[in-house]
C-alpha cells in the first residue's frame, strides 16, 4: 500500500490544512474571553486575564433558554412539514412515469430554480404574503423556511432516490404494496442517509438564518438565536465581547449535533449527491 | 411501476410542495421582478416606470463594478473550490488515522455565524492590524503587504478567497462520498494493471465523479450569487461600493438608499444571470457526457 | 416499526396544518387599544435598538419614570429591533397598518412617511402645549410639511469635533478655538502626525454615515442657503462652493490626518483609537459623552471645526440640530383613548423631568428648559456647552438630514471617497447631482 514516506507526508498535509482552516475558529474561542476594549485594541493577543465575564454578560441580556426553545421549535416544525412535503414530490418526480418527459424535466427544473435566489429578494414579499394569510409569530417564519429549503431538498432527494432500483418497486408491487406501503415501508427506510443530510444542512441554515427572523418576528418572546448579536450592536455602542460569547454558546448546540450527525452526512452524500 | 403512477397520485404528492413554493419562492419573485419596473421607496405607492430601471442599470458604472467582482470571485472560488476540495477529499479518503477528527474540523467554519466571520478575517486581512501584514512583516516580506481588503482592488480575491474557506469543509464531504462510492474492485483492478495515481485519478475517479463534481459545481455557482454577509462583514462592499458584488449592491440599492425598484431590478438581474451560468453549465457537462 | 413510520409523520402533518389554520384563522388584529393586565392602556414606542436598556438608556430611563408615573392608566412599550431592521419593518408596517403608536424615523426618510400619509400631524398637540413648543424652540421646524406637524424631533444633536487635549499639549499644539482656521487646522494636524498619533479617527466600513464632522464643514460652504434651491432642481450639487468644500476635505486628506486603514475599520473602531488616546480628535455627537467621560476625563475639549477663509458664507454657525424625528402614527387618532395616552407621552417626553434624565444620561433633549445642566464631572457634556455659549446661530437640519436617502447615500459615499482619494471633489459632486436626477 502507501510507503511510509507517503504516509507521513500525507498527515503533515492533512495537519496543515486542518489548522489553516481551523485556525480561525479556535481564534475567537480566544477572543470570547478577552474585554471589548482588548478585542478591539489589540485583537491579536492573548487576553490578560482569562476571564468570563462576557458570557456572563451574555446571559444576562439573552434569554437563552427563550431563544433556544424558540430556535428548536421553528426547527422541528419545518423539518417535519418540509421533509414530508419534499419527500412526497421528490418520490414522483424520481420514481413516476410521466407521458411526456419534458413536463418531469421541468418541473424538476422549476423545482431547482430556487436556488439562485438571495433571500432578501424574498424579505417583502414574503411579509406581504404571510400578513395576507394573517400568518403571525413563529409561524411566519417556518413556511418560508420550509420554501426556501425545497430548491436544495429536491436537489439531494431526487438524485438519491433516481439511484435506488427500480426492480424494488417492481418486487414490492408484485408482493401486493399499495403505494402508500412502498413509499413509507419500502423507500423510506432506506432514505435515512440523505434525510440525515438534509435535516442537518436545514438544521444549521435555520438556526443561523437572520434576514427573515429580524424582520417576520415581532415579540420578542418569538426572538430566535441568530437574533442575539443585535443585541451587542446599537447605533453608537458595540460590545464585541458580548457578540463572540453569545455567537459561542449559539454554535455549541450546532457543533454537539453536527458532530452526531457527521457520519450520516457522508453516507447520505454517497447516494444523494453522487448519482443524481 | 407505470400502474403506480397514477395523474391523481402524481397531482396529489406533488401539490403540496409547488403550493408552499409558489406561494412562497415564485410569487415572491414575480412581485419582485413587478417592482424592478417601478419607482419605489418602499414606503406609499409604486409609481409604474417600464423599463427605466433596466435602462439606469446598465448604464451604472457600480452595477458593471460589482458585476466585475462578482465575476471574480465567481472564476476564483469556482477553480479553487473546485478542485481543491477535491483534493483534500482525495487526501481525506486515504485509509488514515483522524481524519474523522479532521473533516469534522474542517467543516467548521460552515456554523460559525457571519458577523463573527467578519470581525476573525478583518483581524487576518487588515492591511494595518491583520496578522498577515504583521506576519508579512516580520519575515522581512515588505514587498508583499498589500491592501488586502480596503484597497481599491484586492477585495474581491480576498472575499473569494473567505468563501472558500467558508464553504470548503462542506464540499469536501460531498466528495469524499462521492470517493466512496467509487467500487473498491474497480481501484483494485486499475492498481493490477499498473495505473500510476495521476492516471487512476485522470481515467478512473474523476470520470466516475462526474455527477457528483456537477453537483457541486451547481452548489458553487448559485452559492457565489448570494455571497453576501462576508461582503458586509470584511468590507461593507467599500471603499466606495468598489469590494460591492451584485447581491451587496443591490441590497445597499433597496435599504441604504431607499431606492426598492432601482435595487430589486439589480436583484432581478443577479437571479438570471446565475440562472444562465447554471444552465449553460449543465448544457455544456451534459453533451460531455452523452 | 415502519407503520409507526408512516403514523408518526402523519400526525405530525395533521397537526401544522391544524395549528396553521387556527392561526390564520384569528389573524386580523383590531386597531383598538391593547391593555396590560391591570387595564393600563399599552402605547407602543417604535425603537431603532435592540436593547434599549444598554443601547439607548436615556430613552429606557424616560419611558421607565413615565410607566412608573402612570401606573396602571398608561404603559408605553418599546418594540425593539436594530436601525436596520427597524427601518425595514417600519416601512413593511406602514403598509399593512400595524405601526406602533409612535415610532423613531430614519432622518431622510421621514418626509417619506409623510406624503404616504401614515403620519399624524402633531400640530394640534404643539397647540394644546405651548410650553412644550417655547421650550422645542423651533427645533420641530425641521419636520413640518404641507400635511402638518409630522414628526417631532427625538433629540438635539450637538455635533463637532472632539479632542484630547492630553495629546495636543504632547505634540505642543494649541487647542482650537471658535478662531481656528482652515490652514490652521492643516497645520495642526501635520503636527500631531508628527507626534505619532492619528490626527483625526474615522471609520468608513458600515459606517459611512459617521461623517458629523463634516456638516459643519457643508454648512459653512452655504448647504442651508443653497439647499433648497438644489432640490428644485434649479441648481446644481456641483457648485462652486460645494466644491471648495469638497476640496477643503480632499486636503485632510493629503495631511495624512486619518487612520491608514479607515477603509476597515467601523465607526466603533475610530473611537476606540480615540478612548484610548491613539487619536487626538474625533467627530461625533453628544450620544458618546458619557464613554468619553470614562475614559478620557477632564482632558476632552470640543470645537466646532474650522473656519474657511475661501468663502463668503457665513462661518459663525454651530451645529445643534434636531436629530432624526419621531412620529406618531396616523391610525393613532382613530381611537381616542390611545391618543391621550400618546399625547400624555409626548407631554412627559418633552417635559422637564424628562430633560433633566436626558442631561443626566449626557445627552441633549430637543428641548430646553432653565435650570436644567450638567453636572462637573459630565466633562464631555460641560466641553460641549461651553463651545455652545458663544450664542451662534444653527441651521434648521444637519445638512445630511436635508436630503432624501438616496442622495444622502451619494453624499457619505462622495465624502468618504474624497477623504480616501477614490473621487476627486467634482467627481463626488456629479455622483449626488446623478443620483438626485434617478431618484426623479
Amino acid at each position: 500500500m502507501l510507503s511510509k514516506r507517503k504516509r507521513a507526508g500525507m498527515y503533515v498535509l492533512i495537519a496543515i490544512i486542518t489548522a489553516l482552516v481551523v485556525f480561525p475558529f479556535i481564534w475567537m474561542l480566544v477572543l470570547s474571553f478577552k474585554t471589548n476594549s482588548e478585542i478591539l485594541s489589540s485583537p491579536l493577543s492573548l487576553p490578560e486575564v482569562f476571564n468570563l465575564d462576557n458570557y456572563k454578560h451574555a446571559l444576562g441580556i439573552l434569554n437563552f433558554p427563550r431563544l433556544y426553545a424558540n430556535t428548536f421549535f421553528v426547527c422541528i416544525v419545518s423539518l417535519v412539514v418540509e421533509l414530508v412535503i419534499t419527500y412526497f414530490s421528490s418520490f414522483v418526480l424520481a420514481r413516476m412515469e410521466f407521458k411526456n418527459k419534458k413536463i418531469k424535466k421541468m418541473l424538476y427544473g422549476f423545482l431547482i430554480l430556487g436556488l439562485s435566489v438571495s433571500p432578501f429578494i424574498l424579505l417583502f414579499p414574503v411579509y406581504k404574503i404571510n400578513v395576507f394569510f394573517g400568518l403571525r409569530g413563529k409561524l411566519a417564519l417556518i413556511l418560508p423556511y420550509v420554501a426556501t429549503s425545497i430548491s436544495f431538498n429536491t436537489l439531494l432527494l431526487v438524485g438519491y432516490l433516481k439511484a435506488l432500483p427500480s426492480e424494488i418497486d417492481e418486487a414490492a408491487i408484485i408482493d401486493g404494496c399499495n403505494i402508500w406501503d412502498l413509499m413509507f415501508r419500502i423507500i423510506l427506510p432506506m432514505t435515512k442517509p440523505v434525510i440525515a443530510t438534509i435535516v442537518i444542512f436545514n438544521v444549521l441554515y435555520i438556526w443561523n438564518e437572520f434576514p427573515f427572523a429580524s424582520v417576520m418576528l415581532r415579540e420578542a418572546s418569538d426572538y430566535t438565536l441568530s437574533m442575539g448579536a443585535s443585541f451587542f450592536k446599537g447605533t453608537y455602542t458595540v460590545d464585541y465581547g458580548g457578540i463572540v460569547a453569545s455567537s459561542v454558546m449559539i454554535i455549541i448546540p450546532e457543533l454537539i449535533f453536527y458532530g452526531l450527525f457527521q457520519k450520516n452526512i457522508v453516507e447520505g452524500m454517497t447516494a444523494g449527491a453522487v448519482k443524481g | 411501476m407505470y400502474w403506480l403512477s397514477k395523474n391523481r397520485y402524481k397531482a396529489g404528492l406533488l401539490l403540496p410542495t409547488l403550493l408552499i413554493y409558489s406561494t412562497f419562492i415564485i410569487l415572491p419573485i414575480a412581485i419582485a421582478i413587478y417592482y424592478s419596473l417601478t419607482k419605489y421607496s418602499g414606503i406609499g405607492q409604486p409609481r409604474f416606470t417600464g423599463m427605466k430601471n433596466y435602462i439606469r442599470l446598465f448604464q451604472d458604472p457600480l452595477f458593471w463594478t460589482s458585476f466585475k467582482n462578482t465575476m471574480i470571485i465567481f472564476v476564483l472560488a469556482f477553480v479553487l473550490l473546485l478542485t481543491l476540495s477535491f483534493f483534500i477529499a482525495l487526501l481525506l479518503n486515504q485509509k488514515l488515522k483522524a481524519v474523522d477528527f479532521s473533516k469534522a474540523l474542517i467543516f467548521s467554519p460552515a456554523i460559525i455565524a457571519p458577523i463573527i466571520v467578519g470581525i476573525i478575517w478583518v483581524y487576518i486581512l487588515d492591511p494595518n492590524i491583520g496578522i498577515l501584514n504583521n506576519i508579512l512583516d516580520a519575515i522581512g516580506a515588505d514587498a508583499l503587504k498589500l491592501k488586502w481588503i480596503g484597497g481599491k482592488s484586492l477585495s474581491p480575491y480576498s472575499i473569494a478567497i473567505i468563501y472558500f474557506w467558508q464553504q470548503l469543509g462542506y464540499l469536501v464531504t460531498i466528495f469524499i462520498a462521492g470517493l466512496k462510492m467509487i467500487p473498491g474492485d474497480v481501484l483494485e483492478a486499475v492498481k493490477i494493471d499498473g495505473a500510476s495515481a495521476v492516471q487512476e485519478i485522470r481515467y478512473v475517479t474523476i470520470p466516475m465523479m462526474r455527477t457528483t463534481i456537477s453537483t457541486v459545481a451547481v452548489l458553487i455557482i448559485t452559492g457565489v450569487f448570494k455571497v453576501f454577509e462576508i461582503v458586509q462583514q470584511t468590507t461593507g462592499g467599500g471603499p466606495n461600493h468598489l469590494s460591492e458584488t451584485l447581491v451587496t449592491y443591490s441590497y445597499s440599492q433597496t435599504f441604504a438608499s431607499g431606492d426598492y425598484g432601482y435595487g430589486m431590478s439589480l436583484a432581478t438581474v443577479t437571479f438570471i444571470l446565475s440562472l444562465i451560468i447554471t444552465a449553460v453549465y449543465t448544457t455544456l457537462t451534459r453533451e460531455k457526457e452523452e | 416499526m415502519k407503520s409507526k413510520y408512516v403514523k408518526r409523520i402523519l400526525s405530525a402533518v395533521i397537526a401544522s396544518a391544524l395549528s396553521m389554520g387556527l392561526i390564520a384563522g384569528c389573524g386580523s388584529k383590531s386597531q383598538e387599544a391593547e391593555k396590560d393586565e391591570s387595564g393600563a392602556t399599552v402605547i407602543k414606542l417604535g425603537i431603532h435598538v435592540a436593547n434599549p436598556k444598554e443601547q439607548e438608556p436615556v430613552t429606557n430611563s424616560i419611558v421607565e419614570a413615565f410607566n412608573k408615573a402612570n401606573e396602571g392608566k398608561y404603559k408605553v412599550e418599546f418594540e425593539a429591533a436594530d436601525t436596520e431592521t427597524h427601518s425595514k419593518n417600519m416601512k413593511l408596517k406602514a403598509e399593512d397598518g400595524t405601526l406602533p403608536q409612535i415610532f423613531w424615523i430614519e432622518g431622510s426618510e421621514a418626509s417619506e412617511y409623510s406624503e404616504a400619509g401614515v403620519l399624524m400631524d402633531l400640530t394640534e398637540f404643539l397647540e394644546e402645549n405651548s410650553d412644550i413648543k417655547t421650550a422645542l424652540d423651533g427645533m420641530e421646524e425641521a419636520f413640518k410639511d404641507d400635511d402638518g406637524q409630522y414628526g417631532l424631533p427625538y433629540q438635539c444633536n450637538v455635533q463637532g469635533i472632539f479632542y484630547n487635549k492630553e495629546l495636543f499639549d504632547n505634540a505642543n499644539v494649541d487647542y482650537p478655538t471658535d478662531e481656528t482656521t482652515y490652514e490652521e487646522f492643516i497645520d495642526m494636524i501635520k503636527k500631531l502626525k508628527d507626534s505619532g498619533v492619528t490626527p483625526l479617527a474615522i471609520g468608513s466600513k458600515n459606517s459611512a454615515y459617521a461623517m458629523w464632522e463634516f456638516n459643519e464643514f457643508l454648512e459653512r460652504y452655504g448647504w442651508g442657503d443653497a439647499i433648497a434651491q438644489i432640490l428644485d432642481g434649479k441648481e446644481k450639487y456641483n457648485n462652486k462652493e460645494f466644491l471648495k468644500c469638497f476640496e477643503a476635505l480632499q486636503g485632510l486628506k493629503e495631511a495624512q490626518a486619518f487612520p491608514e486603514n479607515m477603509a476597515t475599520i467601523e465607526y466603533f473602531d475610530a473611537k476606540q483609537l480615540f478612548d484610548e488616546g491613539k487619536a487626538a480628535m474625533f467627530g461625533t455627537g453628544q450620544w458618546d459623552c458619557a464613554e468619553f467621560d470614562e475614559n478620557i476625563g477632564d482632558k476632552i475639549g470640543f470645537w466646532w471645526g474650522p473656519r474657511f477663509t475661501d468663502t463668503d458664507q457665513n462661518q459663525d454657525v454651530v451645529m445643534k440640530v434636531p436629530s432624526a424625528p419621531i412620529g406618531v402614527s396616523a391610525a393613532t387618532a382613530e381611537d381616542e383613548e390611545l391618543k391621550e395616552g400618546v399625547y400624555e407621552f409626548l407631554k412627559f417626553y418633552y417635559g422637564e423631568e424628562a430633560a433633566k434624565i436626558s442631561y443626566e444620561g449626557s445627552i441633549f433633549p430637543a428641548t430646553n428648559y432653565e435650570g436644567v445642566a450638567a453636572s462637573d464631572t459630565q466633562y464631555s457634556m460641560n466641553a460641549m456647552l461651553a463651545a455652545l455659549s458663544n450664542g451662534w446661530d444653527s441651521p434648521k437640519a444637519a445638512p445630511d438630514l436635508t436630503v432624501p436617502s438616496s442622495v444622502q447615500e451619494a453624499l457619505y459615499d462622495g465624502i468618504f471617497g474624497v477623504l480616501q482619494g477614490n473621487y476627486e471633489p467634482a467627481e463626488a459632486l456629479d455622483n449626488m447631482d446623478a443620483t438626485a436626477a434617478n431618484s426623479q
